[in-house]
């Protein structure tokens, strides 16, 4: 005989090879060495702050030190479930389920062919009764065993039988297994999502969001990727009893094409509204300070009175009546305070303070020198800017309330919910379909009944009953 | 206003009454003193519920919105699950005084911890996210699964206590709180897979507009169910038994305990609710 050729030879040893190695990938140790390294991986995501929170490199190094420093930068650990080794980790218990599932259900279906047999029962094992009586016969035994749900019937011997029941529940590991799989593609499937956030105040009810859907380069961020343009007809604040307290906010939507309204509908926490597959929820409310429209009185130190009064929102310029300067609201303090080193800060909602308005002022004193400076606007006239040409003291503000709404679209949503409902249906069955066994050995003065399995005493006691009815009747 | 809080304050000193006399009657071995124990518990479970359901009433929903009633909730389970499995048939002999301390005792100090100063009894009016009617399902079906969990706990831990012991009596005992914890665990698990895992994806979808986002309960509630599927696979396939099963059980109830109890008080998150 030759030799193989070395080329043969080479192939084979490839094959072995392959087929160690997905044995390996796929064995159920290397899964629960898995199993075991994603719960790690998954506490030291939940434990460490992750992204967005994540203390910068800075604040990092400082808390832990150079070790713990380096090893959190280089492991990803601020960001544990979106690092690459995670999603390796991930892929690589996937690739585990996969081979283990494929294996699994090969030696379950050809379980499922194969005909019941008495292995592993043994002469002791489950439940045992034997019923006293003369004679009967296997075909009234089978006759029973069957009403009982034993459809897969086998003689194992001339007076012998055994039956089997829910033995399809063998496959409830597979279905699980199955069912995680899909859960996982699903979440694969999230990657191909969209989502994005809007804010719209008081102010802008009414103005449509443009659609930026099939656009190649969007002309703006402030773009929805949807068929549709948006627009917030209105939204709001539902209050309990105590008026102060929210029960709920809303905002009612209109989909526009062609500035023709395609579809209306009102969204509320937990009701969101579905449109071309994209969800619109209502994400955040509040007040929106840096939309605030302010009045602005001007004092003239030179008259020592106020000789007019400016209207703007933050972010807008307005001239300064009867002078060539203009002013600007750059931003508006709700509650103004000073922090340690004298800058000033925002201490947001609290009762007692007082509100400011930092405004800058560009152009011409009366002397015709130009001038540029910053000041503070507050509810009174202060004292440390009287070098200054003008003076403003805060009259009034308003302050929109806003409604930040999230979009979002995600293909593997149902994916993931046909997974879950895929495991639970394994669950079940795992659980309430367990495979029953029974053995029958018809004897001469006896018949001995050997259940063995979830349920075994209780049936064991109906069929033992049913036999002996049906023996009776015989008689 | 804190309606349903004198029946809970009753439902506690019986439970604590209810754990006493059990024990008694666990030491001193007479069946008389334990159904005095469990007719303790059966009382202090009637006075809990209709504390629960005047507490509903009020809320105008499903009583878990904050920590108070959760914990108050989690006690019910507790001894509703025990009556569970007296019913079951799965607690008889020792494992019915044993496991029956045990699960009380659980009941007993999540009251006392919801009647500390610390946990404000009022009713608070519901935050937009939790009106839902998700909140009932999701909620009491991961506290049904973690009620199973906790049985499975204490067999786990009387197991790892008595096997110390090492006596040849105990031999069956020890099969038979190996087989509970096994059984507690797989009636659980089905229960926290459905009502943690999917019913608080679909829901967090619902309010959020994703249905996962790494949040610290949805991460440790992942660990929780990873460590009682590394529990399933090491004892059905694997066929661990006693031991290093009771150590995951353990194991598994503290990861349970720590998503409910822990990530609420040490790491904040999208589920902080106060």
């Amino acid at each position: 005989m030759p030799p193989p050729s070395p080329g043969r030879a080479t192939l084979k040893r490839l094959k072995r090879a392959l087929l160690r190695g997905t044995t390996l990938a796929g064995s159920l140790r290397w899964g629960i060495v898995l199993l075991f390294l994603l719960t790690v991986a998954t506490v030291i995501g939940g434990i460490l702050p992750q992204s967005p929170v994540t203390p910068n490199a800075d604040e990092l190094y400082r808390s832990y030190g150079v070790f713990w420093y380096r090893l959190i930068t280089r492991l990803s650990l601020g960001d544990v479930f979106h690092s690459i080794w995670f999603y390796v980790l991930t892929g690589v218990f996937t690739l585990n389920l996969a081979l283990c599932s494929g294996r699994r259900i090969r030696r379950s279906v050809s379980g499922l062919r194969q005909r019941p047999t008495d292995t592993h029962m043994g002469s002791t094992g489950g439940d045992i009764r034997q019923i006293p009586m003369s004679e009967t016969s296997v075909q009234t035994v089978a006759r029973i065993l069957n009403r009982f749900g034993f459809r897969r019937i086998a003689r194992s011997g001339e007076k012998q039988l055994v039956a089997s029941r829910h033995g399809w529940s063998i496959l409830a590991p597979d279905v699980v297994h199955a069912g995680i799989l899909v859960i996982l593609v699903g979440a694969l499937l999230g990657v191909f999502r969209q989502e994005g956030t809007f804010v719209v105040n008081d102010l802008q009810i009414g103005l449509g969001i443009p659609a930026c859907a099939g656009l190649s380069e969007p002309a703006s961020t402030d773009c929805i990727p949807l068929p549709y343009d948006v627009r917030v007809d209105d939204f709001g604040v539902e209050t309990y009893s105590d008026g102060v307290r929210v029960k709920d906010y809303w905002a009612e939507l209109s989909f526009l094409q062609d500035e023709a309204v395609v579809r209306q509908g009102r969204i509320s926490v937990n009701h969101p509204l579905t449109i071309a597959g994209f969800g619109f929820y209502p994400w955040r409310y509040g007040e929106d300070a840096q939309a605030a429209h302010v009045r602005l009185q001007v004092f003239e130190p030179s008259v020592n009175a106020v000789t007019s009064e400016i209207e703007l929102r933050i972010g807008e310029t307005a001239v300064i009546p009867n002078t060539q300067s203009w002013l600007t609201a750059l931003r508006f303090y709700r509650t103004f305070a000073l922090d340690p080193e004298g800058n000033p800060m925002d201490l947001g909602d609290v009762e007692g303070g007082y509100s400011a308005v930092l405004i800058q002022v560009v152009g011409r004193d009366e002397t015709g020198e130009d001038i540029a400076y910053r000041d503070l606007a507050l509810p009174f006239l202060a004292d440390s800017a009287a070098a200054v040409p003008q003076m403003f003291i805060l009259a009034d503000a308003a302050i929109p309330a806003f409604l930040e709404l999230h979009y979002a679209r995600n293909p593997g949503y149902a994916v993931v919910c046909a997974g879950f409902i895929v495991v639970m249906l394994g669950l079940g069955t795992a659980l309430y379909f367990r495979p029953t066994k029974a053995l029958v050995a018809i004897e001469s003065m006896a018949v001995r009944l050997q259940i063995q399995g979830r349920g075994a005493s209780k049936a064991l006691q109906r069929i033992a009953e049913a036999i002996l009815e049906a023996h009776e009747e015989r008689d | 206003m804190a309606s349903g809080v004198m029946f809970f304050d009753i439902s506690a000193v019986m439970y604590l009454a209810a754990f006493l006399v059990l024990i008694v009657g666990g030491v001193v071995r007479r069946t008389w003193i334990e159904r005095i124990g469990t007719g303790l518990t059966a009382t202090a479970l009637v006075v809990q519920s209709i504390g629960l359901v005047l507490r509903g009433i009020t809320l105008g929903g499903f009583p878990v919105t904050n920590t108070y009633e959760s914990l108050v909730f989690y006690a019910w389970v507790f001894a509703f699950g025990y009556f569970v499995l007296l019913a079951s048939g799965v607690l008889a002999g020792r494992l019915r005084s044993s496991i029956g301390t045990g699960v009380i005792l659980g009941a007993a100090v999540c009251m006392a911890l919801a009647g500390s100063p610390l946990r404000a009894p009022d009713v608070e009016p519901l935050v937009p996210a939790l009106r839902s009617y998700w909140l009932a399902l999701h909620v009491s079906l991961v506290f049904v699964g973690e009620g199973f969990f906790t049985a499975a706990f204490v067999a786990g831990v009387l197991y790892l206590l008595n096997s110390r012991r090492r006596r040849p009596s105990d031999s069956e005992h020890l099969e038979r709180l190996d087989a509970l914890a096994y059984r507690a665990i797989a009636i659980g698990f089905p229960f926290f897979t459905l009502g943690g895992l999917f019913f608080g994806a679909v829901w967090a979808k619902h309010a959020w507009g994703r249905y996962w986002g790494w949040d610290p309960k949805e991460t440790f509630m992942l660990v929780t169910w990873l460590v009682y599927v590394l529990y399933l696979h090491v004892r059905v396939q694997r066929h661990w038994r006693g031991r290093r099963a009771a150590w995951i059980a353990v194991i598994g109830f503290l990861m349970a305990l720590f998503t409910f109890a822990g990530v609420n008080f040490l790491i904040r998150g999208l589920h902080s609710y106060g």
